[in-house]
């Protein structure tokens, strides 16, 4: 004895093969076209194609002479399929991937192009700048050189008073006397 | 029939496809393989440009690290003047900015040629000016200039640069050119149509100039000069030229010659070709008086003498058919004796030559090779030469009575230096050199240890009591010799009226930290090496030493 819910899914799956009126056209529709193949003989009772997503493989027919006259070639073998429902997910991933696929091959290389022209365009500038960098550098030691040379340091010395020392100047180291000795210029005067 | 139809077609269609596909893969790989090298020459050359990159020259520093030598950028103004509308207006106004008179430019501007140079190596502010002015057909470019902060200092010993690349073309910056130019790079860069850079294909970096540090002192060359330049003004000489060494490195202090001028602005000054040369290296005199501390250094080291060793000397000596005498004969009794010590001190000529006729010329000639005035010493400085000596084989028998008192021999100013610099370092010779870098010295020992310290001795005796006590320096040792040498006229003989004044000596004589050579060319109101060279001397060592630090060889 079935269960209920086996009972349940009996009546079900007995429902679901009752034809509905729109498939009972469908079937018509495919057993005329059937009928009026030329590769039959006679007519073949729709109902020897029901069910669904069944192929329908034809009975051996036995050809009369006139048929196998005309029968020159082997029966290719015919598919009878239902309507399916489209898969809407499986068309949007390949859309999506698609899109990827594309994007990866065009967009990539363009962005990849732009952000190294745009490195190039930075690397340029600071190449710009550290030339300016090295130029300034070079002028100012040039500046300092110049400006502490020893003509120069003479002249300012000189304004200042300075002369050169004349003589030794010694320094005793007693515990007593720490004082210079010898000649001493006093600046400016 | 009727099902052959469609198949033929999509085999038709197939087919088609199948040409199209192959002629796009025939096209694809003719673009990619064949024609792919042409092709890419092709478009480098409209976008690829190879910028050369240059290598900044490097720097020239005193062995202090002061920059005597350095490479700025600076601006040069150039035209086309096929783009020039107006060469009248555009000549009138540069002409104020960039110094140039109004004619000179015309002519540039009205000249047929797309190029042309209106001033070189200008100030950047003067680049900037003509940038500003915006004139039509005028340009304004960057280049490195090499500039000579210091001024005045050294010009013959750093020498200068000339052409486009400002390649060393005297002096240091000739020597040591490669080490200073460094090696320009090379990149290959892509550029968009407007110009803009969008990538580099290959890049080979440009390697800077390396900086060369040179032996020299800034502050000892200054003084060396600025006393050179007096004792020329003071005596009317025609030129002078000191050395300063460090006798137990071959490191030389300080070069100077006269006259001395602004490398900077040298191609404009009316310096003579004569005045460029470093005379220091590239010039050759009679040493005269100076070269005696050879003959008896002969002797010493032969053993012949000991500096106490007495001569009987008169007031002239001859050999052959030469006659020598002493300088102021006059003054001098018929006959005296001398020590080897007293024949230095006193500078006799006869007692030399006494001392030469005792040494013979085959230990003479060994002594003069041995202290190197026969070859060059090999210093890093372009255009040395030798020394000259008649050879051996040649020498007249009157020849052993010249070359003692330094006459019928030539050296260069530096290879004399070098020869007392010898005698300061214990007998061992060291190859003079003017860069830190680069050079690698040789030595070698020219006179036995106790030879040097007593041929120290006797010179410092020479100071103390013979002719060169103007030399004497305040609370230090000084031993020296001085000279004064006749210089040899067109004829082979000697001018009456023309000396080379010299003095050469070391201190602290006890344990010398330098030695300085001064040799004062044609000195007029004096020609005494004693009074001219000898005082120059004491002012520049004295100097030296306070800038080395050196202490006294006296304490109190």
């Amino acid at each position: 004895m079935p269960t209920p819910t086996r009972l349940a899914w009996m009546k079900a799956w007995e429902a679901d093969l009752t034809p509905s009126p729109a498939e009972l056209r469908s079937r018509a529709r495919v057993a005329a076209r059937v009928s009026s193949t030329r590769y039959y003989g006679r007519r073949v009772p729709a109902t020897l194609y029901y069910g669904r997503e069944a192929t329908a493989r034809l009975p051996e027919q036995v050809p009369t002479p006139g048929e196998a006259a005309l029968e020159r070639k082997p029966l290719p073998e015919l598919k009878v399929v239902t309507r399916r429902r489209p898969r809407w997910g499986m068309v949007l991933l390949v859309v999506i991937s698609v899109a990827l696929l594309l994007g990866a091959c065009v967009v990539a290389p363009v962005m990849i192009r732009a952000a190294t022209a745009d490195l190039e365009s930075s690397l340029g500038t600071l190449q710009l700048t550290e030339q300016k960098l090295a130029a300034a550098n070079s002028r100012l030691s040039a500046q300092v050189s110049a400006l502490c040379s020893p003509d120069r340091l003479a002249e300012q010395a000189a304004r200042l008073g300075l002369v050169p020392a004349q003589s030794l100047g010694y320094v005793e180291l007693g515990p007593e006397q720490a004082a210079p000795e010898g000649e001493t210029v006093v600046a400016g005067r | 029939m009727t099902m052959a139809r469609p198949n033929r077609r999509l085999a038709l269609f197939m087919g088609f496809a199948v040409v199209f596909l192959a002629a796009l893969f025939g096209r694809t790989f003719y673009v990619q393989v064949i024609a792919a090298p042409a092709l890419k020459e092709k478009a480098n050359a409209q976008a690829v440009t190879t910028v050369t990159l240059s290598a900044p020259r490097g720097n020239i520093c005193d062995r202090n690290g002061e920059v005597m030598a350095i490479s700025e950028e600076s601006a040069s103004v150039y035209a086309d003047p096929r783009h020039v509308s107006d060469p009248q207006k555009t000549a009138q106004v540069l002409a104020p900015v960039l110094g140039v008179s109004e004619e000179e430019l015309l002519s540039k501007l009205s000249a047929d040629c797309g190029f042309r140079y209106l001033a070189r190596k200008v100030d950047q502010a003067v680049g900037e000016q003509v940038r500003a002015l915006d004139l039509d057909g005028i340009w304004v470019s960057s280049e490195a200039k090499r500039v000579y902060p210091k001024g005045a200092l050294a010009p013959q010993l750093l020498g200068f640069v000339g052409g486009d690349n400002d390649a060393g073309i005297a002096g240091l910056e000739l020597q040591y050119n490669k080490v200073l130019s460094g090696q320009p790079g090379q990149a290959q860069v892509v550029h968009s149509l407007n110009g803009h850079r969008l990538a580099t294909l290959s890049l080979k970096p440009a390697q800077p100039g390396r900086t060369v540090t040179l032996t020299i002192d800034a502050d000892i060359q200054y003084e060396t000069e600025r006393v050179l330049t007096e004792v020329v003004e003071k005596f009317q000489a025609a030129k002078a030229c000191a050395i300063v060494l460090a006798p137990a490195t071959g490191e030389i202090l300080a070069m100077a010659n006269t006259p001395v001028f602004d490398t900077n602005d040298f191609a404009s000054s009316s310096i003579s070709e004569g005045d460029r040369r470093n005379m220091a290296v590239t010039d050759q005199y009679e040493p005269g008086s100076t070269f005696k501390m050879v003959v008896a250094a002969a002797a010493l080291e032969a053993g012949l003498v000991t500096p106490n060793t007495t001569f009987k000397l008169g007031r002239d000596i001859t050999v052959y058919d030469v006659t020598v005498h002493e300088a102021h004969a006059e003054d001098l009794p018929e006959t005296r004796e001398l020590t080897v010590t007293e024949i230095l001190a006193q500078s006799s000529n006869v007692g030399a030559v006494r001392l030469g006729l005792e040494v013979g010329k085959s230990r003479l000639v060994d002594m003069i090779r041995a202290f190197g005035f026969t070859q060059k010493l090999g210093i890093d400085y372009p255009g040395e030469i030798d020394g000259h000596m008649r050879p051996p084989e040649q020498w007249f028998g009157t020849t052993i009575a010249n070359v003692p008192i330094g006459q019928g021999i030539a050296v260069t100013p530096l290879q004399l230096v070098a020869a007392y610099g010898a005698v300061a370092n214990d007998g061992v010779l060291m190859q003079p050199h003017l860069a830190r870098e680069f050079v690698e010295p040789w030595a070698r020992r020219v006179l036995s240890s106790q030879v040097a310290a007593q041929l120290r001795q006797m010179l410092t005796v020479t100071v103390d009591d013979g002719t060169g006590r103007l030399a004497q320096i305040e609370g230090y040792k000084v031993a020296g010799k001085t000279g004064t040498a006749q210089k040899v006229n067109e004829k082979g003989g000697y001018y009456s009226d023309r000396f080379v004044a010299s003095f050469v000596g070391m201190v602290p004589a006890d344990k010398p930290q330098l030695v300085v050579l001064v040799t004062v060319d044609e000195p007029k109101t004096e020609h005494l090496g004693a009074y001219v060279a000898a005082p120059a001397f004491a002012q520049i060592a004295g100097f030296a030493l306070k800038v080395l630090g050196v202490p006294p060889s006296e304490t109190k």
